[in-house]
């Protein structure tokens, strides 16, 4: 067992996986054995939504077993959970109708509430207190009229303007964003590779 | 007692709700002027050729409905008609959750024109593929070997039109739909020309992809369906929706401007 527990195991068995994958990307060698490593991967990442359905039971399930507060919106998940979950599996006409008729509207309203509070905000935090501000807003109004098709049929000047904000500002800062997420993932690669990442195997 | 709504916000609120009723109500025709990678969108998919295969990925939630659908099943009509009209074969697939999958589900059952194509031959659908970018990597590198059978079963060799498409250089167009990040599909199918359907707000994440020609064109949110179905003469969903965009973002740009005159004009000179 204490071997089983131990940290290099797993940390060698991450670094042979990824070093190879990373050969394999610009070698082209072992392009089956790399094929086989991701459908490995595939199969993993299937047995976390089994992880997940455990992890949510057994919050809720104690939560309702401890009367901890909010407890009776607890059996309303469990209900629905295991509703969902059975109609998926049993009776297929009844999931769909749940999801056509339930999950789909709910969904949907709940994203156009946040529509709603977005045009409060409108009114309430878009004030140019400052240069900054006043940019920042003129270049929001200028983009949210580019998107609307009609504004950019009446003013045709806002379509270059608008492609312009979209392809130079925005671009460029997108790229940097990118290259700093990629140097990032470099780095928390060769920590993970080095041993001082342990995070994922549940180190601090 | 849960504490009511300041009468500006509810004045705000009845005011949207009136604003994008409106167009539903009275049915109004704004000028749709269309954008460049619009117009890319739909001579991409045109110029596709007899034989050629696309493979397609529906990877959007609920919660991205709104903005990305429209755009999903306008592309997805216009390749569809290209499978009748050229004898293009069209490859169609999920990767993100299960709740994509039962998007696809409504999306291919009920907006889509099937009609004159033969499964197994125009067209073929593999499910959910689950595993996102392990699943976009595995399809790219080796589609039968990470997808066995399609969604009703049928191991892929068995299908007469997946017999010649087993990696991503056997497709002439890759395409997708996503209401999140972007990355995962130009980072795993770059070398086959990719086509976008993204939410608006997504298009800073896709445009340095687009800018290497990694991406070679894309629809955007709600205004991207509109203008795509406005090309193809077929008016539809996104059509229906737009002039409530229109309004409803006019309604914004009214908001700002009310909000700084009360800033400047009133409450400063209170302040003062």
């Amino acid at each position: 067992m204490s071997m089983l527990k131990r940290i290099e195991i797993p940390l060698i068995l991450y670094a042979a996986v990824s070093i190879f994958l990373i050969f394999e990307y610009f070698t082209g060698i072992g392009k089956g054995a790399a094929t086989e490593i991701i459908g490995w991967g595939i199969l993993l990442s299937v047995f976390s939504y089994l992880i997940g359905y455990i992890a949510l039971l057994r919050y809720h399930i104690l939560k309702i077993s401890k009367r901890e507060e909010g407890w009776p919106y607890s059996i309303i998940i469990l209900i629905c959970f295991i509703v969902s979950f059975v109609a998926g599996r049993v009776h297929k006409p009844t999931f769909d109708y749940i999801f056509a008729n339930i999950l789909t509207p709910l969904q949907i309203s709940m994203l156009s509430y946040v529509g709603f509070y977005t045009y409060t905000i409108f009114f309430r935090g878009a004030r140019t207190r400052n240069l900054y501000a006043a940019l920042l807003l003129a270049v929001s109004v200028v983009i949210m009229l580019w998107q609307a098709p009609a504004a950019r049929a009446f003013l045709p000047a806002l379509g270059p303007i608008g492609e312009w904000i979209k392809n130079v500002p925005n671009t460029g800062a997108m790229r940097a964003v990118m290259i700093g997420i990629g140097l990032g993932l470099i780095t928390l690669f060769l920590r993970t590779l080095l041993g001082y990442e342990k995070s994922f195997l549940g180190g601090e | 007692m849960s504490e009511r709504l300041p009468v500006v916000d509810r004045l705000i609120f009845l005011l949207f709700l009136i604003i994008i009723a409106v167009p539903f109500v009275t049915p109004m025709k704004l000028p749709l002027p269309i954008s460049p990678s619009t117009r890319k969108v739909y001579e991409v998919v045109t110029g596709l050729k007899p034989g050629d295969a696309v493979l397609w990925v529906t990877d959007f939630t609920l919660s991205g409905w709104a903005e990305v659908a429209p755009g999903e099943i306008a592309i997805l009509n216009l390749i569809l008609d290209q499978c009748r009209e050229k004898g293009v074969k069209l490859v169609l697939a999920t990767t993100y959750s299960g709740e994509s999958m039962a998007v696809v589900k409504r999306i291919y059952g009920k907006y889509l024109d099937f009609s004159g194509l033969k499964y197994g031959e125009d067209y073929v659908f593999l499910g959910w593929v689950p595993g996102y970018e392990s699943a976009l990597a595995g399809m790219a590198s080796d589609l039968h070997a990470t997808v066995k059978t399609d969604y009703y079963g049928t191991p892929l060799s068995e299908i007469p039109m997946m017999k010649s498409l087993r990696r991503k250089e056997d497709f002439a167009l890759f395409g997708f739909s996503s209401s999140t990040s972007p990355d995962p599909y130009p980072r795993q199918w770059s070398g086959v020309p990719i086509v976008a359907n993204i939410l608006v707000a997504t298009v800073g994440w896709l445009m340095p992809y687009v800018e290497k020609g990694i991406v070679v064109a894309y629809v955007a949110g709600i205004k991207g369906g509109a203008e795509l179905e406005y090309l193809m003469g077929k008016p539809g969903m996104a059509m229906g929706l737009i002039t409530a965009q229109s309004l409803a973002h006019f309604y914004g740009v009214a908001l700002v401007i009310v909000a700084n005159i009360y800033y400047f004009g009133f409450a400063r000179r209170e302040k003062g």
